[in-house]
């Protein structure tokens, strides 16, 4: 390998870089937004219901917008990783992303949290909410709400209850139901719903708070009886379930919830084209349909209610938080 | 001699490795043994690696009579600096990789290799290089729909 | 008996569609094929295809789906004998004799018994699945934390024993997987650990990046630096690609062990499928009479890993199909693509819709038994690949496994991971330390940790829930066997020597 080879390597290397920048286009004026496909950010790995969804809204996006909507998976750290790339991200329109419930829960847990979901993220409509339901084993005695917080109130620290993960939402719930109900368990915490599902039906432990559309076949089929739904009212597609609101617990009222957001400084034209697009989605017969399917409530909101939203569930996560000293350090 | 020099050293690297272990664990909630705080057994499996890594050195030092007789005299010097250089440039691939693009960035990394590490003439070399570039790139980012980084010139 | 013909005919009426078949063929295809490209996994694959189920219906759609799964898990193992890179968790095992095979020129019967084998296992474990699923996933249920922990604990013991040499030094790369597997937010408290801030190291090192590096980039360094060893190789005869019918005798009851291994545990949550080629590598050096080949080449120990965790991909069907409860990341997708179409699964599926659970087990078969077709004629292809000279060959590998490790999470993070365990694991091979032991710690540490802490949190602290549980006192006591019997073992053989030293 000659000294000669080194040069006329290295010159053809910069060559064909530069070529390249010269043949390709230049960039076009953002006059007609959105001129370029659209990258949108999903913080959860593949396959999840969060990424579905994102599927379902980025999926008629060529039709409407004129452009597709591509999504980048950016798993990692709890939605930190993906929402931290977002915020990073140049507020030209063309990098967005899912707003889930964890934008709230990670500032609420994590002080030193790489980015300010209000601060870095503009807000640009809510979708949809997602609910949440206590489940015990379809032979345990335990199977109406108020037995449940009656033993749990004459044994405390007896009861074990499973959720998806500390700092996750479902953890939240069941510690905000125990200081509602003045109720004292023990948390067992799986790695997802669907872990803490087969520990209850296999007796490890008493009972779970699970996402609706993971605990409703098991409801179905028997396997396990819904004591209560997190939510004000009834679920409607599922009546027989009373809501903690109705059981006297009108606080312990939790939902997860997604939306989309953009990097800090959007545009106003921007928000209101994508805000729009979304709605319409979101209202759109066939897409009701599959949330449906899927134990998804739609629940749009527009830029600015969404960013009020945000702050007030930023607001109740730190509460909870506090009190029962889930923090991320 | 060589081979337990290679041996002592090793250990040492990881005992001092397994000690760095266990000082962060003990930083983190302890705990006890009925109720592990996240320190627990980072600090315990550290201190096993550390232990063993202890036994491993001795066994090295004391062992050194009995040996493998005709060991390979170590390898040549020509080829450590090929690895080398094989290393260095898998490190500025992806270094490269979402600044060039990934056809770029692919296209570059083979010619290295082909021309520089292995000394093929150059039409061969470029050759090899566009096809794998163009190769990899059509079936990884057109078929699979792997999402490849894109340079800041857009490909 | 005739209930179960009665709905095996239903299954195969379904499975057996034009439709139903085209689609298996391409979800086994294209599952063969990321199989075989190293880091690309069935997730990606499946989670960018479920779109394109839409326009089918559900049960053609888990098909395709679900052939994508154990084709990749055949497709594994022709990486792991050709290349030593394993593509997938269980492919890590093949690796160890399987390359070794292929070095001695023998990688035509490697790949013919691990296609083999995995079509026999494939088969069982089909017939399992139709015959005694719902009572299996009545028993995995039962698994709770404190058997966890001991399996996994039995795991670790028994990942020690995976290496040739010194036994001191696969003790310390459990120790050393165990340690690296900690990196991360651990379950419990959600407290991270080792993580210095960097986002990317919270979900822990990644398995891909470390297993492709301490693997596949370290041989390649190893090949780069001496450079004679690649001649063996090239040496393979075209006409020895199928296995001889003394590798069959060698090979037929390690397959059949691993299938029965195999699909027990891969029932189980998590590690299921790793365990399962573990158990049945492990399980074959223990009862041959040469279990210091082990390593070297030996047939038994491709045959009986490969069927086990082909078996283990059938088992993992039984809590989805049972229970409509998914064990790992897989069936969660499968759940997905079936809840986009309006089926969701659960325990009265068997019942409530009969066509999709007769169906797919049906399928399985269908595809099990295409991949043996697609597969064996291929393995001439691939023999054919190690005879490209070696200059062209590994910078095409390199990219690959690039390619393989940033895909799995769009990180460029996890490319700096390949390469730097590359080294790691090309420094370890120089010095003698073997990389098996410390990829299985590495996967059974966070399991074994995780399931610990919850048996602890469930018992408060009393750890006579461990022994209190039957299963999870058998593992242990397994365990504790399996460490104490060669030291006895040791120990009794020393003493007649001794007197036969005495004598005059």
């Amino acid at each position: 390998m000659s000294r000669r080879d080194i040069v006329l390597g290295i010159s053809l290397m910069t060559f064909l870089v530069l070529s390249f920048g010269l043949v390709t286009p230049p960039k076009a004026l953002a006059s007609d937004y959105p001129n370029k496909a659209i990258q949108f950010i999903v913080q959860y790995a593949p396959g999840g219901v969060l990424d579905l969804g994102a599927r379902l809204i980025a999926a008629g996006s060529a039709e409407s917008l004129g452009q597709p909507m591509v999504i980048l998976n950016k798993p990692g750290a709890g939605g930190a990783l993906g929402t931290d790339f977002i915020a990073k991200a140049k507020p030209d329109g063309y990098t967005l992303g899912l707003g889930p419930v964890s934008l709230a829960i990670l500032k609420a847990i994590n002080p030193t949290l790489s980015f300010d979901p209000v601060k870095d993220l503009t807000p640009i409509c809510r979708l949809s909410m997602g609910s949440n339901v206590m489940v015990v084993r379809s032979d345990s005695p335990l199977n109406t709400l108020d037995k449940l917080i009656d033993y749990a109130r004459k044994n405390p620290g007896k009861l074990n209850y499973g959720s998806s993960g500390v700092g996750g939402s479902l953890h939240f719930a069941g510690e905000l139901f125990q200081r509602e109900a003045g109720i004292q368990m023990v948390h067992v915490p799986y790695k997802g719903g669907a872990p803490a599902l087969m520990a209850l039906l296999g007796g490890h432990i008493d009972l779970t708070f699970n996402n609706l559309q993971e605990a409703v076949e098991q409801i179905k089929g028997g396997k396990v009886i819904p004591l209560a739904v997190t939510l004000p009212e009834r679920y409607p597609e599922l009546p027989q379930i009373p809501s903690v609101a109705e059981k006297g617990y009108p606080k312990a009222v939790i939902t997860s919830w997604t939306g989309v957001v953009g990097p800090a400084g959007l545009p106003k034209p921007v928000v209101d084209k994508i805000s729009a697009y979304c709605q319409k989605v979101v209202s759109h017969p066939n897409i009701l349909k599959k949330l449906k399917e899927f134990w998804v409530t739609p629940a749009y909101l527009g830029p600015e209610e969404y960013g009020r939203f945000i702050g007030s569930e930023i607001e109740l996560y730190k509460d909870l938080a506090k009190r029962a000293n889930i923090k991320a350090e | 001699m060589k081979l337990d020099r290679k041996e002592s050293i090793s250990a040492i690297v990881l005992l001092f490795f397994s000690l760095a272990v266990c000082f962060q664990a003990v930083r983190y909630p302890f705990g006890s043994i009925s109720k592990m705080g996240p320190g627990f057994l980072p600090f315990y499996s550290g201190l096993a690696l550390a232990a063993l890594s202890l036994g491993i050195l001795l066994h090295a030092l004391l062992a050194s009579g009995r040996k493998e007789p005709g060991l390979t005299e170590g390898p040549k010097r020509r080829n450590i600096l090929k690895v080398g250089a094989v290393f260095f440039s898998m490190v500025a691939y992806a270094f490269f990789l979402d600044k060039l693009g990934f056809p770029i960035t692919t296209f570059c990394f083979t010619l290295i290799l082909f021309k520089f590490c292995e000394s093929y003439r150059w039409i061969p070399a470029l050759l090899g290089a566009l096809v794998a570039s163009l190769g990899t790139y059509l079936i990884f980012g057109l078929w699979l729909q792997c999402q490849f980084p894109k340079g800041w010139l857009g490909v | 008996m005739g209930d179960l013909f009665a709905n095996l005919y239903t299954g195969f009426m379904v499975s057996l569609s034009l439709t139903n078949i085209f689609y298996c063929f391409l979800g086994v295809f294209t599952g063969t094929l990321i199989g075989v490209l190293p880091g690309i996994g069935p997730v990606a694959t499946i989670s960018i295809l479920i779109p394109s189920t839409f326009h089918l219906s559900p049960i053609t759609g888990v098909i395709m789906l679900a052939g994508i799964y154990y084709g990749a898990q055949y497709g594994g193992s022709t990486t792991s004998i050709l290349l030593r890179i394993p593509g997938e968790t269980s492919s890590v095992i093949t690796c160890l004799d399987g390359y070794e095979m292929a070095r001695q020129g023998r990688a035509g019967p490697a790949l013919g018994i691990a296609a083999f084998g995995s079509f026999i296992a494939g088969t069982l474990g089909t017939f399992g699945l139709a015959v005694v699923a719902p009572p299996l996933a009545g028993w995995a249920l039962k698994f709770g934390a404190a058997e966890y922990a001991s399996l996994m604990l039995l795991g670790l013991i028994t990942a020690t024993f995976l290496g040739q040499k010194s036994m001191l030094k696969s003790l310390a790369m459990v120790m050393l997987g165990l340690v690296l597997s900690l990196v991360g937010r651990e379950t419990i408290t959600g407290f991270p650990r080792f993580t210095y801030g960097v986002y990317e190291l919270e979900d822990g090192l990644g398995f891909i990046p470390i297993i492709m590096g301490l693997f596949g980039i370290s041989e390649v360094f190893l090949n780069l630096e001496e450079a004679m060893s690649r001649v063996i190789l090239t040496r393979s005869k075209i006409a020895d690609l199928l296995p001889s019918l003394q590798d069959w005798g060698r090979s037929i009851f390690p397959i059949l062990r691993g299938s029965v291994v195999g699909f027990l545990l891969g029932i189980l949550p998590g590690g299921g499928a790793t365990l399962a080629s573990l158990a049945s590598y492990t399980m074959e050096k223990k009862i041959s009479k040469t279990p210091n080949r082990f390593g070297s080449g030996m047939i038994e120990g491709v045959a009986g890993p490969e069927a086990a965790n082909n078996a283990g991909a059938q088992g993992a069907f039984i809590p989805l199909l049972c229970l409509g409860i998914p064990c790992n990341v897989i069936m969660a997708l499968l759940i997905g693509a079936l809840m986009i179409h309006g089926v969701q699964p659960g325990p009265l599926t068997m019942t409530k819709n009969p066509e999709l659970f007769w169906g797919t087990i049906t399928s399985m078969y269908a595809g099990n038994l295409l991949l043996l077709i697609l597969n064996l004629p291929l393995i001439g292809l691939w023999v054919r690949i190690l005879k490209v000279p070696y200059g062209i060959l590994y910078p095409l590998v390199l990219v690959f496994c690039i390619i393989g490790a940033f895909s799995l999470n769009n990180s460029i993070f996890e490319i700096y991971l390949t390469i730097f365990f590359g080294l790691v694991g090309y420094v370890m091979r120089k010095v003698d330390y073997e990389p098996a032991p410390l990829a299985l710690a590495f996967v059974l540490g966070p399991l074994f940790e995780d399931a610990l802490r919850q048996a602890l949190v469930i018992s408060r602290g009393d750890f006579r829930i461990f022994v209190q549980r039957p299963l999870s006192l058998v593992f242990l006591l397994a365990g504790l066997g399996l460490i104490t019997f060669p030291l006895i073992s040791r120990l009794t053989k020393r003493v007649p020597r001794i007197v036969e030293i005495r004598k005059p």
